[in-house]
């Protein structure tokens, strides 16, 4: 099933992210943590003592546990909107 | 938008609560500012679709109208409103801090009403912190919101009316629901309709979509609760056990969306070291108000769910007392009217009182899902400390939420203890024997959210830094 | 709880590390606190262990205390992280660098082993620093230690050597008789012992006036910011040359950003609130330091109350005028030289020949 609805609304331009090392197809001004959850990327950090896998959980801003590298910076994916030619970094990058 | 540098007041939390509280002060001649994280107004539970959504034809959600009128009426009304805007720190007095895209900015406002409304309550379980896990308020903002369906498998599992809310907007969608998992029972479902029928709007939306649940053969399973959860090549492995004869299931998804009840935010107020009182029904840790949302603290007025929890209607009639409280403080409506308006708004509210205790009883946290969070379970997500760590620490006699931390480094992380500290309250107090409020809250700390330095410092000149006297030699 | 030897009223680290060398030669010793042990600015401080922020005349006690800290399995517990780093003090300015030839010049003579070098010799020891320093100072004997552990650790050690922990027992009252002190708690609860060493740190002033001792000390509340987890940032301890600023990342790969930047405090009701423009000129001396330092977050900030007397030097030794009354507190820095401090009054206290005279209380008297 095509897990984006369009029956309501018209998303914006179709645009491509980076992702790692993998170019992702999404719309300009999606959120990027759903982009990711959809698009088979849900493992976005790594915890610190256990290195265990972690994603996507309260899409509210609040768990910090959708934490990403995007251009360099560490931010909230559930927070961001995806534009063209962003490049996230994900996964267990030495304390990450 | 130009704003001020100073207003009447300030609302933070463009939900129904903030933002019928900032008309109402508006409409009085005060010159108020509404600050909200999100790109628009709506709060969580009218979460406007992300700006580059573009409306395609007269189909539309009933929350997304609501939210739509709730942005005109503010704009109507000359209220200046910062979005996309995170507040990180607010000082007695009052001073607000923000950071946005641009950078940083500070305002300042004789009242403060925040209106900044829950989290989700979710207990631990073994496994929970596997990827394509979600809240189900989670996903119920991927629904409504980013009009997206998380998986093309999911289960549902927890307490409470979202899981209603949440199976009915999958089908909706054409999406598919594999189980709903309630740790209710059908009978308390049914009691709880005595208290629920008072909200009659709400009451029948919700039992429509029971309705369609039930049409749509969804597998529900009652008295049970998620066990364990395990990553598979393709998905998760969810683990389901019966509370009352044990007995296990297990059933293979994509996505598991779990959640236990909503607990109100109260990081702002714990900042502000204002005066909190716990209330397992109203969700857990609250500040201590009067009937009109006046806190400990003059001229700062806490409302919507944010005081405890009672619903997304009721959260507007609050947010116009506390406006009322705010005015008659300000000496800008008289004893009269104040009397005359609040009167009519206090009976209304009495109603949903008892509809928002149907509700609370519907999340109220089960012992059994506690009993249920084994030793190596981890309950502070972003430090990785688990049920033993915790055990351990009270032990060896740590006897509050704020020791606990200090030894275990729970609620260190980036979260701050938002998503944990009511477990491990949970946890230590069954540990402890005593009642959770004997542990305490966590000590608000700035910044409310994580504060990127790149904005903090700005561009700025080394020699421009405020320096203060070398240090003695 | 019968036949105490010494009270410590205060078991933060001064008064913690006074006990565990007391109970250490066979002494009954009961540490007292309003809170829980190290829940003052023991637990919350920054965690350096430099020799370039201490007070020169401290230096030989720091030095002292380095040693005690590189080595806490032997005397107090493994249940704190301690790391041995290089020390960077950084110069920006042509004043900067001349300030930090003066003041290394100094702490040199007091015996800390800190020598300038070039931008391009610091460079090579820590590549994340700003290219656009004009000079650091170097030493070995630098690094951290986990301050929000110091509770835990200090707990395990007394109770290993069978020290009486009594927490929340806020002292009222002191009443001194026949080679006895009372010591009385809000709630009446009473705790004698033979001797008291006074530990309080910024409530010291009030403790002391219970004994007629009339002693100002200046309390400032001092903001400390940590970030989240990142990748390597830096690899040594930085501090600058005028001292207002500490950097250190941790194990965990948090970076902790201090150097005593003032928030707003009230040691009565321990309220404590940032002050934002003082979080931001902190940042800015940080990210300057560190440029890669602006890629990060920052998780969360918080206060500590430091104590300090009027000539910002400490206070150890005998109290005057009373028989058995000891005091420890205000010093600068003290956490590095604490377990040392303590050792040392522990010493004086069992009658050694320790020469306390830098730090009479008598001094602060008219």
């Amino acid at each position: 099933m095509n897990l984006r609805i369009h029956d309501y609304f018209e998303r914006g331009k179709k645009v491509k992210i980076i992702v790692n090392d993998e170019t992702i197809e999404a719309y300009e001004g999606e959120c990027l943590s759903v982009v990711l959850f959809i698009s088979n990327k849900k493992n976005l950090r790594t915890s610190p003592k256990l290195k265990e896998n972690r994603g996507m959980f309260c899409m509210m801003g609040s768990c910090q546990e959708c934490v990403v590298l995007l251009n360099g910076k560490k931010v909230t994916s559930c927070n961001i909107f995806i534009k063209d030619g962003m490049k996230v970094l994900t996964g267990n990058l030495n304390g990450f | 938008m130009d704003f001020k540098k100073e207003y009447d007041t300030i609302v933070i939390g463009a939900g129904p609560s903030g933002v019928k509280a900032a008309l109402k002060c508006s409409k009085k001649g005060q010159k108020v500012l509404i600050i909200d994280s999100n790109q628009n107004s709506g709060g969580q539970i009218y979460r406007a679709p992300p700006k580059s959504y573009v409306k395609k034809n007269n189909k539309s959600l009933e929350e997304n109208l609501i939210q739509i009128k709730f942005s005109e009426h503010l704009k109507k009304n000359n209220i200046d409103t910062a979005y996309n805007h995170t507040v990180w720190q607010v000082s007695p007095g009052f001073k607000i801090n923000t950071f946005n895209e641009e950078g940083v900015i500070e305002w300042s406002a004789k009242n403060l009403i925040v209106a900044t409304g829950t989290y989700e309550k979710i207990i631990p379980f073994e496994g929970w912190t596997t990827p394509g896990i979600i809240g189900l308020a989670a996903c119920t903002i991927m629904l409504k919101s980013h009009q997206t369906v998380p998986g093309n498998k999911i289960i549902l599992s927890g307490n409470g009316p979202l899981l209603i809310l949440v199976a009915y907007y999958v089908l909706k969608f054409g999406g598919k629901v594999d189980a709903i998992i309630d740790t209710s029972s059908k009978i308390k479902w049914i009691q709880s309709m005595f208290s629920l029928i008072l909200n009659p709007k709400n009451f029948i939306q919700g039992i429509s979509w029971i309705f369609k649940i039930i049409l749509s053969k969804v597998p529900i399973y009652s008295n049970s609760l998620v066990t364990k959860a395990t990553k598979t090549k393709d998905g998760i492995s969810i683990e389901i056990q019966n509370i009352k004869n044990k007995k296990i299931k297990v059933v293979d998804t994509e996505v598991l969306a779990v959640g236990h009840g909503l607990t109100p935010s109260t990081d702002i107020t714990r900042l502000l070291r204002v005066d909190h009182e716990y209330n397992e029904l109203k969700g857990g840790w609250i500040p201590k108000l009067d009937k009109y949302f006046r806190s400990s603290m003059k001229g700062l007025y806490i409302t919507g769910d944010g005081a405890g929890i009672s619903g997304a209607i009721a959260a507007e009639d609050k947010g116009e007392l506390a406006a009322y409280a705010l005015l008659k403080d300000q000496n800008i409506i008289d004893e009269k009217e104040f009397n005359n308006k609040t009167s009519k708004i206090l009976n209304r509210l009495k109603r949903y009182e008892i509809f928002a205790k149907g509700i609370a009883e519907l999340n109220f946290t089960p012992t059994s899902l506690i009993k249920n969070i084994n030793d190596n379970t981890i309950l502070c997500r972003c430090e990785d400390v688990t049920k033993k760590d915790i055990k351990n620490a009270v032990s060896n006699g740590a006897k509050n939420l704020n020791q606990i931390k200090s030894w275990t480094r729970f609620g260190m992380g980036p979260c701050q203890g938002r998503t944990c500290q009511y477990s491990v309250a949970k946890v230590a107090s069954e540990q402890l024997k005593c009642n959770v409020k004997d542990l305490g809250y966590l000590t608000g700390r700035t910044p409310l959210r994580p504060f990127p330095l790149d904005k903090a410092i700005g561009d700025f000149e080394y020699e421009e830094i405020t320096k203060v006297e070398a240090a003695p030699l | 709880m019968n036949n105490i030897d010494i009270a410590v009223i205060g078991g933060g680290i001064n008064g913690s590390s006074t006990a565990l060398h007391l109970a250490k030669s066979g002494l009954k010793v009961c540490v007292i606190d309003k809170d829980s042990i190290c829940r003052g600015a023991s637990g919350v401080n920054a965690g350096t262990l430099t020799m370039h922020m201490t007070r020169a005349k401290l230096i030989p006690f720091a030095k002292k205390g380095w040693e005690l800290w590189m080595n806490t399995e032997k005397w107090l517990s493994n249940n704190i992280d301690v790391k041995k780093k290089n020390g960077l003090c950084l110069a920006f300015t042509e004043e900067e660098e001349k300030l930090l030839n003066e003041r290394s010049q100094v702490r040199k003579e007091y015996g800390a082993d800190i020598n300038i070098i070039s931008k391009s010799e610091a460079l090579k020891i820590d590549p994340n620093i700003n290219n656009r320093i004009k000079c650091a100072a170097f030493c070995e004997m630098d690094g951290y230690a986990s301050a929000n552990q110091t509770g835990d650790a200090y707990t395990k050690a007394l109770k290993e050597n069978n020290v009486e922990i009594v927490e929340n027992f806020e002292v009222s009252k002191i009443n001194n008789s026949n080679n006895n002190y009372e010591i009385i708690d809000i709630h009446g609860k009473k705790i004698n012992a033979k001797k008291i060493v006074l530990a309080a740190g910024v409530y010291l002033e009030k403790i002391l006036k219970l004994l007629d001792i009339s002693i100002k000390i200046k309390c400032f509340p001092q903001q400390l910011i940590v970030t989240e987890r990142m990748p390597e940032l830096l690899k040594t301890v930085i501090t600058v040359a005028h001292g207002k600023l500490s950097l250190k990342q941790f194990e965990n790969g948090t970076v902790l950003i201090g150097g005593g930047w003032p928030g707003k405090g009230n040691i009565e009701n321990g309220y404590n609130e940032t002050i934002p423009e003082n979080l931001i000129g902190n940042m800015r001396l940080a990210c300057h330091a560190i440029p890669n330092l602006k890629n990060s977050r920052v998780s969360r900030v918080w206060l500590g109350l430091e104590a300090e007397t009027d000539d910002a030097m400490p206070i150890i030794g005998e109290l005057p005028n009373l028989k058995n009354a000891f005091i420890i507190g205000s010093i600068h820095s003290g956490y590095t030289s604490g377990p040392y401090m303590g050792k040392l009054l522990s010493e004086k206290i069992l009658g050694k020949d320790v020469d306390l005279s830098l730090f009479d209380i008598r001094r602060l008297m008219n």
